[in-house]
């Protein structure tokens, strides 16, 4: 153990800068590079990818312009030292979020004044936090889960024949938790979340119909009879998401989820007999879907709220 | 009382229960040269939370999207 060094703590004994670890700065915002995906159904779909040149492994905050919710989902080095990160959003508003990028002290941070303070680390002597460098502000925190369903009602009137229902305004993720960051006291609430939770739900629709030409004798058709049955599968796939409002001093965060695929699959069988002869092939199907109504990876997620008119 | 649903499965979730569930509807057509039995089924799925009837719980839900009438 070292008997020398820097430590600076907060009133709650929680450590603000040491020499003993390395602070987050901000490097820069990373440029929107193509929008991968806009739908207006379903809540609303929206994906991006972002990309910033960054040595070190970069950290993401997202502003939140709208009170939709929002998510990282994915974070790629692509080439070189440049980074992709994907964000998506529910609801159809044009505004997009900007998104902030903090990493270590790397030599791509340009100092904004000639003086300051400077922590070295102690073990690698190593720029651990300086504070001309505009460093990570953290206002506040907390762990968020969304609920298990992503829908408060059953999507309802889906016509089993050939997926011709419009389902965007029936698989609408309107189920959320809530919790409240107290005293974050931030103008422009900028937040660190990457969704984890994935679930998706479906509705399996059927119609199926006997139908004789001829007269019924103890239930049984005399003449021509024939079968024909109706399948349609509508799903829609979910990633989690949080919303964030500035209220007061308060940070108010709705985490619940954003559809981010969607789909219908159908099946037409038809079978005929005469005279209780049958002369067509049935069919057959058994076994689970791999992956259908189920919510998985619901844990508690890592949530930081800190403020964007400092780096702006 | 005749149950308006089948509970196909349950499965133990963090919190609750999931339930996938089916509803089937019979309707009778009869009309001059053929008759017709039509029956609709939707299949789909609930998370009923801990401490509720799974019963009472999934039937407040059919009624209440529409599946089942009052």
């Amino acid at each position: 153990m070292t008997t020398f060094g820097f430590l600076a703590t907060n009133g709650n004994s929680q450590v603000l800068i040491s020499s003993k670890t390395k602070n987050l700065h901000f490097l820069g915002k990373a440029t929107l590079y193509s929008t991968l995906q806009s739908h207006e159904g379903r809540g609303g779909i929206r994906r991006w990818a972002y990309r910033i040149d960054s040595t070190g492994t970069p950290v993401p905050f997202f502003s939140v312009p709208t009170a939709d919710r929002y998510a990282i989902v994915r974070m790629t080095k692509v080439t070189g030292i440049t980074w992709e990160i994907e964000v998506i959003r529910s609801g159809t508003s044009g505004s997009v979020p900007e998104v902030y990028v903090f990493t270590e002290i790397t030599g791509q941070h340009r100092p904004t004044g000639a003086w300051g303070m400077q922590v070295l680390n102690e073990i690698d002597s190593t720029p651990a936090y300086d504070s001309r460098l505009k460093p990570l502000v953290v206002r506040g925190g907390t762990n968020v889960t969304p609920p298990y369903d992503p829908m408060t009602s059953l999507p309802t009137g889906l016509s089993p024949r050939y997926c011709s229902t419009n389902a965007d305004g029936l698989f609408v993720p309107n189920n959320y938790s809530s919790t409240v960051v107290y005293n974050t006291n931030v103008t422009k609430p900028i937040v660190c979340y990457q969704s984890v939770a994935q679930t998706m739900r479906q509705v399996d629709v059927n119609e199926s119909s006997e139908r004789c030409w001829g007269f019924k004798v103890f239930g049984n058709c005399v003449g021509f009879e024939g079968k024909k049955s109706w399948d349609s599968h509508y799903w829609t796939f979910f990633r989690a998401g949080v919303s964030a409002e500035q209220s007061g001093p308060h940070s108010y965060i709705n985490t619940g989820w954003i559809s981010v695929d969607y789909g219908c699959r159908n099946e037409e069988k038809e079978s005929d007999s005469f005279i209780g002869i049958g002369y067509d092939d049935d069919s057959s199907a058994a076994g689970n879907w791999p992956f259908s109504n189920l919510t998985i990876n619901l844990t508690s997620v890592s949530l930081i709220v800190s403020d964007g008119v400092l780096y702006d | 009382m005749i149950k308006p649903y089948t509970i196909i499965s349950t499965r133990q979730e963090v919190s609750g229960t999931g339930v996938d569930f089916s509803v089937t509807v019979r309707t009778m057509v009869d009309e001059p040269g053929f008759k017709d039995v039509k029956l609709s089924t939707s299949k789909s799925f609930i998370f009923v939370p801990e401490g509720e009837d799974i019963d009472n719980y999934l039937h407040n839900c059919l009624l209440n999207s529409g599946w089942i009438a009052q």
